[in-house]
């Protein structure tokens, strides 16, 4: 075992993380969450989606980003590469693609207003009565580009005229940490999506620890990771980088195997044995800044990862995306244990769902302004003292 | 066609847990007592290993009807499974309802 069961160790490995509280008013005040849309939501790189999900030329989805009141189209061109555009007709303004969904480019994007068709790759190819226009250069009114760039076949983009950082300098450690994971062995297989009543702020800090598990989920999977004495979350690594963390912790070898976890492990007879190059431990829960995080898993028959992104509707609405990737199943025996494992999760996650939503009613109750956090829920206060340091920056 | 391959057709009292999707799985957990779960668990449990010996012959992606229905009750037993074996009783647990979880692909 790894995992040393000692008490304060991640604030002696960073000194110069402070202990101090955590106001509670960043997840309650409206105005504070009208400056998130510019500072925090405008400003940085904001994960989308994997480049699995688009494998094909014209293959596109859309994303709909209510804090930044933007809707994103994200297409594979015929050239191979991935763009990202705003989903609006350039002529007067309409919706090009009128709801999220995914689908394949039949050639041209036709906007259902007017009929303007445009490539995948952005181009304006087609506009009815062109020659009764005055002066219309088509190169001028191709979609809208946003910025746009991958890293380990994840698709960010990045709101801002002009960043003030590349998608690499932005991701700093937990880049270097993550590069060459093995991403890209996984394919889509579940997304959850649920709408919930708390900031989105409250659901990421709710799962930026382990603190909770043993008592919030005593009843699914209490037992699931090494605990100080039985009873007390101790991490086995923790790393802070300049905006994002990792913490890592070990499984735990005497947790109760319910029998028919035993018996589709004792008949996945699958031989691919996908692994992920870059675990620390056997789970590796990373926050990518400002709202997402990606998970790594030690599985039975191969590794898995899932992606939470929590997209804020108001100061008090959020939605909550939970994506899981596996290795393509071999067979009914290793899908079947792959759902499973996706079915756990689920119910402990309807579980954190229920709770992000009752924290939410308390912090709004104003009866505390701070929140203190032990050395365990260290990862949760680097993400605020990064909040609070963006939000300062003008 | 039979509604399920030869050697399970005493499970064919147990087809209405034949649910393609999640959605329609779930729905049927939330729709049935504990006492329906824990029959169609019992019955499903014992018969599990040689369903998926059966089923193993077959592409997850590409099997005949009789045989899909058969994927999808075990399916739904992966549905229940948590229900029976962990938390027992549904009022046990402070979660959000399962259809507020919204599924797709």
């Amino acid at each position: 075992m790894q995992t040393r069961m000692i008490d304060k160790q991640w604030s002696e490995k960073y000194p110069d993380a402070d202990t101090g509280l955590v106001s509670t008013e960043p997840y309650i005040n409206s105005e504070h969450f009208e400056s998130e849309r510019e500072l925090i939501f405008r400003r940085h790189w904001l994960m989308m989606g994997r480049v699995g999900e688009i494998p094909e030329a014209g293959d596109y989805f859309v994303r709909d980003l209510a804090v930044c009141s933007v809707s994103i189209l994200i297409v594979r061109g015929e050239d191979d590469e991935v763009r990202a555009f705003h989903n609006v007709c350039p002529h007067r303004g309409n919706a090009l693609i009128m709801k999220e969904q995914r689908g394949r480019c039949p050639g041209r994007f036709g906007c259902n207003f007017h009929g303007w068709a445009f490539s995948p790759e952005g181009k304006l190819a087609f506009v009815p009565d062109e020659d009764n226009f005055f002066d219309l250069d088509k190169d001028q009114y191709g979609l809208t580009p946003i910025h746009c760039d991958i890293w380990e076949g994840f698709i960010f983009i990045n709101l801002s005229a002009e960043p003030a950082e590349t998608l690499r300098e932005f991701l700093g450690g937990l880049g270097t940490q993550l590069d060459g994971a093995g991403f890209e062995k996984m394919q889509l297989l579940k997304t959850y999506k649920v709408e919930e009543a708390a900031n989105w702020k409250t659901g990421i800090d709710a799962q930026n620890e382990l603190y909770h598990l043993p008592v919030q989920h005593r009843f699914t999977i209490g037992d699931a990771f090494v605990l100080k004495d039985d009873r007390f979350c101790r991490f086995s690594n923790v790393n802070l980088y300049n905006y994002h963390s990792v913490w890592s912790c070990e499984y735990n070898p005497n947790h109760k195997q319910l029998p028919t976890d035993a018996l589709l492990n004792s008949l996945d007879s699958a031989v691919n044995d996908v692994r992920m190059s870059r675990r620390i431990s056997n789970f590796d829960w990373y926050l990518l800044f400002p709202n997402s995080a990606i998970l790594l898993f030690e599985g039975v028959s191969g590794d898995f990862f899932m992606t939470y992104n929590f997209w804020p509707l108001g100061v008090d609405r959020s939605i909550w995306e939970m994506r899981y990737h596996f290795p393509e199943a071999e067979n009914v025996a290793q899908r079947l244990n792959q759902e499973w494992t996706i079915l756990r999760l689920r119910d402990t996650l309807m579980e954190d769902a229920f709770q992000h939503e009752q924290i939410q009613r308390g912090l709004a109750s104003r009866a505390r302004s701070h929140m203190i956090m032990q050395d365990e829920e260290l990862p949760i206060r680097h993400f605020h003292r990064v909040m609070e340091r963006e939000m300062a920056r003008v | 066609m039979a509604a399920l391959p030869e050697p399970f057709l005493d499970l064919e009292k147990y087809l209405e847990w034949a649910l393609p999707t999640e959605r329609e799985r779930i729905a049927k957990r939330v729709g049935s007592s504990l006492d329906q779960i824990h029959d169609f668990y019992d019955a499903m449990w014992g018969r599990l290993e040689e369903i998926i010996v059966y089923l193993n012959q077959y592409h997850y992606a590409e099997m005949p009807e009789d045989a899909q229905r058969l994927c999808n009750m075990a399916l739904s037993l992966v549905e229940v499974c948590n229900l029976v074996e962990m938390y027992k009783n549904p009022a046990r647990l402070n979660m959000v309802e399962a259809e507020r979880f919204d599924t797709y692909q």
